[in-house]
């Protein structure tokens, strides 16, 4: 997943970027609420992870700006703010969630994955395609009962097409939600991924589930 | 527990009580004597209409019949009655009212030629007495030669009955009485309900005070319709909600800042823990270090927490002799690194002497004084430094400042930007600073002149108020 993290707080921002990159998501990082407005503009984010105090803009005032310009992009909300009024100020303004400062980054992550969910409409965290069960929240993977394992960004890869199963996504799609702006890739990383992903999930001649539409890019679904 | 209205009501029907038990009594006691004059004076009328119409006609005392009647003594009054007595006592003549026996001889009458005084008539109910000497004329015609009669000196004694005159004072009485009983319960009456109308708008004044608490600052009691008398109180009242709400917003701001400023670090300890608890492999030395870096930041937010509850408190200031110009350049020592950093050029200029002062406290405030300047000034500048026994200030370039900002300098917590971009610098410097200053028996003010700040701490003595005399130099 390709996250934007906007936290003016250099240590918890790296901190936190390290960490998620560990997990396979791609994250753009902003100091301030300019840079935010700036690269949230430029990118398509699977979700946002926004401080509230910020220098240069609020982080409220923000996402009033995402929210009225139609911006639907999941925000979750970090705030050194306790108190009440704050939280629901956040979530009046169309936050998805929020997280009081200090917060366990497994809670973060387990929030994200929550909002993604509820973003694309599926309540749970288990998603099937054809004989092909992933679990997003616990990251693992099965494929006729076998289990089947990925590192973090072959199951981002695997996130990013079978969140949106029968769609197709062109390698600039997916390159923008596995990389970020400073982790440009190789010009046939994509095409590379996808083909190392598509043995992993055929194991013993499986039907493959990633299909390739020729100068439209990838598709995940069960029909060739 | 005292009522005004009780109070109120308890005096001022008192007093009226008083009044109307007082009016009452004299008034009755006037009458009295006036009525009581008036029959006296009628008695004296009637014994000179006697006096006037007696005469010795022929050695005989007679009284002008038609007198007798005019002035009421007629046969048809039997309440009137006189009878003259010769010199010697005897009964000359009497009314026709009295029958063969006289009237009683009232007290003093025996003493005196001429008084007043009660008696019992002769049908036994109760009388007013008047008696006078007097010599009647003679009514003969002396023969030539013939000495002249001398006539004697007789004395009248004229009574009638008073007991219409009782009964007229005892009406009076009556009616004195059952008037100042009715007054008196009108009197409460209306007493009450002046009362209770006069103290209704301190009724509302009371119920408006006793609505005002903790949840409720922000209201303010009304002064509109309010009388002269309670207007100030309720002025006033409103001037203190004024300040507790700020003050009560300030210490909620402080707490909610403070913890804010405290989650913060502690927010990223957590995060670079848990990064390296999850995947050792992220483990740096200079990882290490930031979380070394981001708990010496927790430990001097502490420190300056601690210091302003010390500075907020009642405590004394625990002092010594320190060395003034020694002290400060420790502290430029300990900033010589970030000042060379920043290419700020530092001056210092001391005018040495006896200075008593809390060490602890001191390095507090230079630290954070200069601190300020040496990590705000524009780079390549120049901070001064300046400092006696009496004063001490510091001054930097501020381009970023505005006037407005000077006022908000010493608010804790208070940044030019809201936000934490500037690490180690909580917005609690300035403010540890003016509060120890303050707790130390100084005076700390900040200007802004032509782009330059001065932050300037100023003692009325070499030492605090209250704190032992230096030592002899």
């Amino acid at each position: 997943m390709r996250l934007l993290l906007v936290e003016d707080s250099k240590r918890l921002r790296t901190t936190l970027v390290r960490a998620l990159a560990r997990l396979g998501h791609a994250v753009d990082e902003a100091a301030d609420g300019h840079e935010a407005a700036l690269s949230a503009g430029a990118n398509d984010y699977d979700a946002i992870v926004l401080d509230l105090m910020l220098p240069g803009r609020d982080g409220l005032d923000l996402l009033d700006s995402w929210r009225r310009g139609g911006d639907r992009t999941p925000v979750i909300v970090l705030t050194a703010l306790g108190a009440v009024e704050d939280r629901v100020r956040g979530l009046a303004l169309g936050a998805d969630d929020y997280l009081v400062k200090p917060f366990a980054l497994e809670e973060l992550v387990a929030r994200l994955e929550a909002v993604m969910r509820r973003h694309q409409g599926q309540a749970r965290s288990l998603t099937r395609i054809g004989d092909l069960e992933i679990d997003f929240a616990a990251r693992t993977v099965k494929r006729g009962g076998m289990e089947v394992t990925l590192t973090a960004r072959e199951f981002s890869l695997l996130e990013c097409l079978a969140r949106r199963p029968g769609r197709i996504l062109s390698r600039e799609q997916i390159e923008a939600h596995l990389y970020s702006e400073v982790g440009s890739p190789a010009s046939n990383a994509v095409d590379a991924a996808v083909y190392a992903l598509r043995r992993k999930l055929s194991p013993g001649g499986a039907p493959p589930l990633i299909h390739t539409r020729r100068g439209l890019g990838y598709v995940m679904q069960e029909t060739p | 527990m005292r009522s005004i209205r009780r109070d109120l009501g308890l005096r001022i029907g008192g007093a009226a009580l008083m009044l109307l038990f007082v009016g009452g009594f004299g008034l009755y006691f006037s009458l009295r004597k006036a009525l009581a004059t008036q029959f006296d004076h009628i008695l004296a009328t009637k014994a000179q209409a006697l006096v006037t119409a007696s005469e010795i006609d022929r050695g005989e005392f007679e009284i002008d019949l038609d007198v007798q009647a005019f002035a009421g003594f007629g046969s048809n009054s039997p309440g009137d009655y006189f009878e003259v007595f010769a010199p010697d006592g005897t009964t000359v003549e009497r009314s026709p009212s009295l029958g063969a026996d006289g009237l009683t001889w009232p007290e003093g009458f025996d003493d005196s030629d001429e008084g007043f005084a009660d008696l019992i008539l002769p049908g036994g109910s109760p009388g007013r007495a008047y008696w006078t000497s007097f010599t009647p004329s003679i009514d003969s015609e002396e023969e030539e030669g013939e000495e002249p009669a001398v006539a004697p000196t007789l004395r009248l004694l004229v009574a009638s009955d008073d007991s219409g005159h009782h009964r007229t004072l005892r009406t009076v009485a009556l009616f004195i009485g059952l008037f100042g009983g009715g007054s008196v319960l009108a009197i409460l009456a209306i007493l009450q309900a002046v009362v209770k109308a006069g103290l209704m708008p301190l009724d509302r004044l009371s119920a408006d005070v006793q609505r005002i608490d903790v949840r409720h600052l922000a209201n303010r009691l009304p002064l509109e319709n309010l009388p002269a008398e309670l207007r100030g109180v309720a002025a006033k009242l409103n001037e203190l909600l004024e300040r507790l709400e700020t003050s009560f917003a300030r210490e909620k701001r402080f707490t909610s800042d403070a913890a804010h400023e405290l989650r913060t670090p502690l927010a990223e300890l957590r995060a670079m823990t848990e990064l390296v608890t999850r995947w050792p492999e992220e483990f740096t030395p200079e990882h290490g270090q930031e979380m070394l870096a981001a708990l010496v930041e927790l430990e001097d937010l502490l420190d300056k927490l601690s210091l302003l509850a010390k500075a907020d408190s009642e405590a004394l200031p625990s002092v010594e002799a320190v060395d003034l110009e020694a002290s400060l350049r420790e502290c430029l020592d300990r900033l010589r690194v970030e000042a060379a950093h920043r290419r700020l050029r530092v001056t210092l200029s001391v005018e040495n002497g006896p200075f008593l002062t809390d060490p602890a406290l001191w390095r507090a405030i230079v630290g954070n004084l200069v601190g300020n300047a040496v990590a705000y000034a524009p780079e390549g500048g120049e901070v001064r430094v300046s400092a006696s026994p009496r004063f001490f200030f510091v001054e930097n370039g501020a381009p970023d400042l505005d006037p407005a900002d000077v006022g908000r300098l010493f608010e804790r917590f208070w940044r030019k930007s809201a936000a934490r971009s500037e690490k180690g610098h909580s917005g609690l410097g300035l403010s540890v600073a003016r509060a120890g200053i303050e707790f130390l028996g100084g005076v700390c003010t900040a200007s802004l002149d032509q782009g330059r700040l001065r932050i300037e701490a100023r003692w009325p003595d070499r030492r605090a108020p209250g704190l032992p005399s230096p030592p002899p130099v």
